[in-house]
């Protein structure tokens, strides 16, 4: 079957994919700068809001490609204001949003002039993109301390190399849960018993409940962050944290800041479901057997996030996209509108 | 799409056949091939060619006998047949799989090994690394001739939902370490719930592996050399020929046959009857073909096309479904669908330009394009094929057909098996005005569909439509909805080996040529014992009216046994000589032979 249908058979890091993205934007924008003259940035933003309805019909559940276009977005839309000068610029605040009268109008602006602006732009995005996962190590290390007990669910990149860094310091103890159907957490394990510090276990999931009054804390990662703090990790994630909840422990979650998505949490929205041939081998006509690969985690149950812009707590995360996108590409529909509620047409 | 390779070493091709030579889905046939009956909102061959395309099949050929315009239209357009590095050519057979092969063969078309698929077939099975194992084994032994591959079903003789759908299953004994075929039977047991197994099979093989519960696909890897054999056989018609010649003459010719089965996670399965039909549209809505899901193989926008729900419900972006509509489980609505308020839907597949009316409920039924359902309708277990119509208040419950433009009529009750065709297009005998109008509603412009060409229908029953309409009319749909035909399959395979029970185990059935049998038998034992013949000539005697009458050989030890000790009682009942009578019976070794 085509890429789309096996996305963690990608083996590609979610810093890499939204540098692809981003790379592939701005040579779209310099060549569609240089073809048409009379362009205006009304119709280069046009063109990346397309793109990002194509990356999500190409795979509903990667927000990252769609919020790397976000990004891009925020840049021409930042650009576009700074060009038409400091009466747009006023404008273009959260308070007086409130009291202008007219939206503010990106045909107006020329493509040419924001030619230098944007590539520059780009190249600092990309930098930044490229640099977020060694940020974020840093940043996640702190919050472990000497001698701990560690939870984790699964295999991720981020959280490992967050544990090898802090492990270059101080001793702890590790005890990965192995996730099924796929097991990845013993992949965890034997990345894990290669680092000296580390006294690594591994332990099935159902048994996090029994061991985690014994924890001092969750260290996991997500797929997608979205907007209210939810959720969508892998599968086995949601009762983790609802054991944590139950006995009060700190749970933190280690994802760069391009995963984090505008959208608010639902359980409508999108899953891969996994063929239900590795739970059950004989199909049953009585049974109805699900094998999602995600779980959509509710807000609430999250201490904080641990960005490569920082820590982050829950209640701040507006902020954060605030400051990462523009407002009006929070909502990019596949132009038919949807019955549900949900700003991020998944 | 990939490009051809330079190398024609490197060229990999594939047949399928696209017409499956029976009248499983005879009413519905007749007007669209089987090939394109929509599964899933999908045509049948595109799950085909994808998995082949999958593959990494470069050409595709594909055989049918009719309707050979509308598949090649279809595989002109159909963005599965993009994935090919050249598009799939139609060619015409007039007959199953012989003739397809033989005009491969006199075409010359077959350049390397190649991959042989029924259109029917919905597999995720890797038909990549099948073909590459056939081509080790290729080059491990010359002699191999062909891969069948089947699909095993876990669990013994406890037939999951698959096998009892089945038309027959197969029993093999394969080699276990190279899985060199040995052999391959139709399963069926007993009322004893025991198999047969041929001695020579098992002897002459290594390793053995006994295979039970094996279901045919109707795909294989074959060698390049298959074609020609082909053209020499000259009878053989299908796949089950050529095996079985092969096994039988492995000594003169030296081919072999190698059996691969697929198991655990991969699935596959071929739509040849309607209890498969919606059998398999289940597993697919429910993900058992995965990664083929209705989402994916909906076409080039594939992943914005179908918004996918809890429980497998997938809904078209382009359908209107209104909200107080229940779809509550594995759900299909495909684009332009219009679903009305009050709805309950349960394992269906809403069409392309469907309407299904207010308080309606759905369930286990399928909707072919453009079918229209009204308000407060109850449809279970049926399928309505292209552009039929089911006015309101109507209930079709349990397997109920109902073909192209048939317009069933409002307040009717259809149960059990009927199928529907349009009257006046059908040439088979219809029911007076009056039936159709109570039977099948007063807006109807349909009749109920009697075969003409049934095998179960005695041909004194023709003329005498009145005495048993319902038993015949059920004998059709149950044959196209194959409830019968396993159990029928078991049965006459346990009358033949009740005669190789052990005597004694159970009385023999009687039969009317066996009594006629017995009195020959004991003239010949009269006429022994007047002439005084010698043990061999009575020896020879037997024999010939053994073969005279068809006589099973354990079927003959019984009734010999049975006829050597009555003999003497009869003869002192004709002799009437004195009350006790001693006869010595000889001992046995007169007959040890």
């Amino acid at each position: 079957m085509q890429q789309q249908q096996q996305p963690a058979a990608k083996e590609l890091h979610s810093n890499q994919l939204a540098m692809q993205v981003v790379r592939r934007l701005s040579k779209r924008l310099q060549k569609r700068q240089q073809a048409e003259s009379g362009a205006t940035a009304a119709d280069l933003i046009q063109m990346v809001r397309r793109e990002a309805v194509a990356c999500a019909g190409r795979d509903p559940v990667d927000a990252v490609s769609q919020n790397a276009c976000r990004r891009v977005l925020k840049i021409l839309r930042e650009e576009a204001v700074h060009s038409l000068g400091a009466s747009a610029q006023l404008l273009s605040s959260l308070q007086n949003n409130l009291f202008s009268e007219r939206p503010i109008d990106y045909s107006q602006v020329k493509a040419d002039s924001l030619r230098d602006a944007v590539s520059a732009a780009i190249k600092e995005l990309s930098l930044e993109l490229e640099t977020s996962l060694d940020d974020l190590r840093s940043h996640g290390a702190a919050h472990i301390g000497e001698n701990e007990v560690v939870l984790t669910l699964g295999y991720s990149h981020s959280v490992a190399r967050v544990l090898q860094t802090a492990a270059a310091t101080r001793k702890f103890q590790v005890i990965v849960c192995d996730s099924g159907p796929n097991f990845s957490g013993s992949r965890m394990l034997q990345l894990l018993k290669t680092v000296p510090q580390i006294d690594a276990s591994l332990i099935t999931d159902a048994h996090a409940f029994a061991v985690m009054s014994r924890v001092h804390r969750c260290l996991l990662s997500a797929q997608t962050v979205f907007a209210d703090g939810g959720l969508r990790a892998e599968c086995g994630t949601h009762g983790l944290l609802l054991a944590a909840k139950r006995h009060s422990v700190p749970v933190l979650v280690c994802t760069p800041a391009h995963k984090l998505a505008p959208a608010y949490h639902s359980v409508e929205r999108a899953n891969v479901y996994l063929n239900p041939a590795c739970l059950l081998e004989e199909n049953l006509s009585f049974a109805e057997v699900h094998c999602p690969k995600y779980d959509l985690v509710p807000p609430g149950l999250v201490t904080l996030f641990v960005t490569n812009l920082g820590g982050l707590a829950p209640a701040h995360l507006h902020r954060c996209l605030a400051e990462q996108y523009h407002q009006d590409d929070y909502s990019i529909d596949a132009g038919e509108a949807d019955g549900d509620a949900g700003v991020l047409d998944d | 799409s990939m490009s051809k390779p330079a190398d024609e070493k490197d060229l990999v091709q594939a047949v399928v056949l696209a017409d499956s030579f029976n009248s499983r889905f005879a009413p519905v046939a007749r007007s669209l091939p089987r090939a394109l009956f929509p599964l899933a909102g999908v045509p049948l061959i595109d799950y085909a060619l994808n998995c082949l395309a999958d593959a990494g099949v470069h050409e595709c050929i594909v055989y049918c006998r009719s309707h050979y315009k509308s598949l090649a239209s279809h595989l002109a357009s159909s963005p599965q047949s993009k994935r090919f590095a050249t598009p799939p050519v139609v060619r015409n057979a007039r007959q199953p799989l012989g003739d397809a092969i033989r005009d491969l063969d006199q075409s010359r078309l077959i350049k390397n090994d190649f991959i042989l698929a029924p259109a029917d077939l919905v597999t995720n099975a890797n038909l990549a690394e099948l073909l590459a194992e056939h081509k080790r084994r290729r080059v491990k032994d010359a002699n191999c001739l062909l891969t069948l591959v089947m699909r095993s079903t876990t669990g013994g003789f406890n037939a999951s939902a698959l096998m009892q759908a089945q038309e027959r299953s197969f029993i093999a004994v394969s080699n276990a370490d190279t899985g060199c075929l040995r052999m391959l039977s139709p399963a069926g047991m007993d009322k004893l719930g025991r198999i047969r197994l041929e001695r020579a099979a098992l002897l002459s093989c290594g390793r053995s592996r006994l295979w039970t519960g094996l279901i045919d696909l109707g795909l294989a890897v074959c060698s390049v050399h298959v074609p020609p054999r082909f053209t020499d056989e000259f009878d053989y018609r299908s796949l089950d020929d050529l095996v079985r010649g092969v096994l039988e003459h492995e000594e003169i010719l030296g081919h072999t046959v190698s059996l691969h089965v697929l198991g655990g996670q991969e699935y596959a399965c071929r739509v040849s009857n309607m209890n498969l039909y919606a059998l398999v549209t289940r597993h697919l809505l429910d993900n058992w073909v995965y990664p083929m899901t209705p989402a994916s193989m909906s076409g080039s926008r594939a992943a914005t096309e179908h918004q996918v729900r809890q429980r497998n419900v997938y809904v078209s972006r382009l359908a209107s479904v209104h909200r107080s509509a229940r779809l509550e489980k594995s759900v299909l609505i495909g684009p332009g669908a219009q679903v009305g308020s009050g709805c309950h839907l349960v394992n269906c597949v809403i069409g392309s330009n469907c309407r299904v009316g207010d308080r309606t409920r759905l369930s286990d039924c399928y909707l072919w394009p453009g079918a229209v359902v009204s308000s407060d309708c109850n449809i279970s277990r049926s399928l309505l094929c292209h552009n039929s119509t089911v006015l309101d208040d109507s209930q079709l419950t349990d397997r109920c057909v109902l073909t192209h433009g048939v317009r069933v009529g409002p307040s009717v009750v259809l149960t059990n098996c009927r199928l529907i065709v349009r009257s006046g297009r059908s040439e088979d005998s219809a029911s007076t005005d009056e039936e159709v109008k109570q039977q099948l509603g007063k807006d109807s412009n349909a009749a109920v569909y009697k075969s003409a060409y049934s095998d179960r229908r005695d041909e004194a029953g023709d003329s005498d439509a009145d005495s048993g309409p319902e038993n015949d009319e059920d004998s059709v749909e149950l044959e196209i909805w194959q409830t019968t035909l396993m159990a029928d399959n078991v049965e006459y395979l346990s009358s033949e080996s009740d005669s190789s029970s052990e005597a004694g185990n159970e009385v023999p059935p009687a039969e009317v040529g066996e009594d006629h049998f017995k009195r020959e038998l004991l003239d010949v034992l009269q006429r022994a014992e007047q002439d005084k013949h010698p043990v061999d000539t009575m020896v020879v005697e037997i024999n010939s009216i053994k073969h005279a009458f068809c006589v099973h050989i354990d079927r003959l030890k019984a009734i010999l046994a049975y006829t050597i000790l009555l003999y003497p009682l009869l003869k002192c009942e004709k002799d009437d000589e004195s009350e006790d009578c001693q006869v010595e019976i000889t001992p046995a070794e007169h007959f040890s032979q």
